[in-house]
């Protein structure tokens, strides 16, 4: 398993993939990378090119420090899809900003999806990251920023957990988050724990929308979640065609949506210091402080 | 008829091993049986003092502290704990039923967790939370893991909601 490197100041035809002489874009590292490796991106506060990959290779790509503020993946507005199209892959990412980008027609930002045969076991983590500035404009079913579906799909991960979600938005209804649409897949399972989800007005389904997706698959657990709409006019945080065999939630704060209930949830302002300017801090007398619960 | 011989290993293996044939070996003090081919001997050793007696097969311990129904300062090894609940005081026995494995006691008429689980992370020692999966540092009650602030995500085996936790603030009283 190895390390390579990709930098704001490397090449991708001089450079070999080291600390000291590296890559200069991610598809460069995933073309060279082997299933098992780690992209490390390098430098503090750099942008990065945020292009589509199509993944058939398990790999790890992490900042090279743990604020995601300094390793900033920027889509320029254009549709992103970093897109799992093969089984048993698996995906991770750690302190890393994604912004500014669209989301391709049925497919996520983040997907699990082909259109000519299963995605069966494959993965996608994401923790420790910053996720904002997202446009949508699929009107009714696909899309989302993470995404299992289309063709079946069974016995996939997709674990969000110390993330931060803002500026999201989309033209008409449908799931911003996470869509779980998946014709004849089974053996969903999602785990969302630690998220602040900030939503803009008007977005509907504002964690999980199901589309065409059989009832009792998989599972979802999601706990320690900030689920805020400032326009108070959210609604229902799963909803959709389906629905999950286990559903293991609570400790989560619906401040402006539909309370998805669950033992130790809350609906209060979760007080954040200052949205205007992305500062999505607690202030001291904030209800979420200590309210939350170690995750099993 | 089978006969039964008292005397020396060398002088029970010197005699023909006739068919039920049986012997006692004074030097050694095992029991043996013959097979009409070969002497065969128990590996039970007939232990020629009756106070105290060892526990187990084994009788070339000390018996110090060995006694009818406790030890002391005794070595115990390879010795596990079983898995059924007890409900008798004092009752331990590992739960597998829970993750991570709990060691539990039955004492004052309830069960108590004693021991969930303790391990290295980052070099700390680090202990799992009952039924939880993220370690906490012993020393600090902190996790390794932080949120996008850059603060553990468990503070003093606290949690906050969301990925920004809060600092604790401590609280100086009042004069």
């Amino acid at each position: 398993m190895a390390n390579i490197y990709i930098n704001t100041t490397g090449n991708d035809t001089t450079g070999n993939g080291t600390e000291g002489n590296p890559y200069l874009t991610m598809a460069k590292a995933y073309a060279v990378l082997t299933s098992g490796d780690t992209v490390y991106v390098a430098s503090s506060t750099s942008t990065y090119t945020w292009a589509s990959i199509s993944i058939t290779k398990s790999f790890t790509v992490q900042g090279t420090t743990t604020n995601p503020a300094n390793h900033v993946f920027d889509g320029a507005t254009g549709n992103v899809a970093w897109n799992i199209t093969s089984t048993s892959t698996t995906v991770t990412k750690k302190y890393l900003t994604f912004r500014r980008a669209g989301m391709p027609d049925r497919e996520g930002i983040f997907a699990i999806h082909n259109n000519s045969s299963n995605c069966n076991g494959s993965a996608f983590y994401a923790t420790n990251c910053i996720i904002h500035t997202i446009t949508c404009s699929q009107t009714d079913w696909g899309g989302g920023i993470w995404t299992q579906g289309y063709q079946a799909s069974s016995n996939c991960i997709i674990d969000v957990r110390n993330c931060l979600f803002y500026n999201l938005s989309r033209n008409t209804s449908g799931t911003v988050l996470c869509i779980v649409g998946a014709y004849s897949s089974t053996g969903i399972n999602v785990y969302l724990y630690n998220n602040i989800i900030y939503l803009t007005t008007g977005i509907t389904y504002p964690l999980i929308r199901m589309f065409s997706m059989a009832v009792a698959q998989g599972t979802l657990y999601y706990k320690n979640n900030i689920i805020m709409d400032p326009s108070l006019a959210g609604t229902m945080a799963t909803t959709g065609t389906g629905s999950f065999s286990t559903i293991n939630k609570g400790y989560n704060d619906f401040y402006g949506v539909v309370n998805d209930g669950g033992t130790g949830t809350i609906t209060s302002n979760p007080l954040f210091v200052d949205v205007a300017s992305s500062n999505y801090n607690l202030r001291p007398s904030s209800p979420c402080i200590d309210t939350g619960v170690a995750i099993t | 008829m089978s006969t039964v011989t008292v005397g020396t290993e060398s002088t029970i293996l010197a005699l023909t091993p006739t068919a039920g044939d049986m012997a006692y070996g004074t030097d050694t003090q095992f029991f043996y049986v013959a097979d009409g081919t070969n002497w065969r001997r128990a590996s039970l050793k007939f232990y020629t003092d009756s106070a105290n007696p060892d526990m187990g097969v084994e009788v070339n311990n000390s018996k110090d502290g060995n006694y009818a129904t406790f030890i002391t300062d005794k070595g115990l090894y390879n010795v596990f704990f079983g898995a059924n609940p007890s409900t008798t005081e004092g009752g331990v026995w590992v739960d597998s039923t829970i993750t991570p494995k709990g060691l539990k006691i039955y004492l004052n008429s309830q069960v108590n967790t004693i021991l969930i689980d303790f391990s290295t992370s980052l070099g700390y020692l680090v202990h799992y939370p009952f039924q939880t999966t993220q370690p906490v540092k012993v020393w600090s009650g902190m996790s390794n893991e932080v949120g996008i602030n850059g603060r553990p995500m468990i503070n003093e085996y606290d949690v906050c909601m969301g990925c920004m936790p809060a600092a604790k603030v401590i609280s100086g009283g009042s004069v």
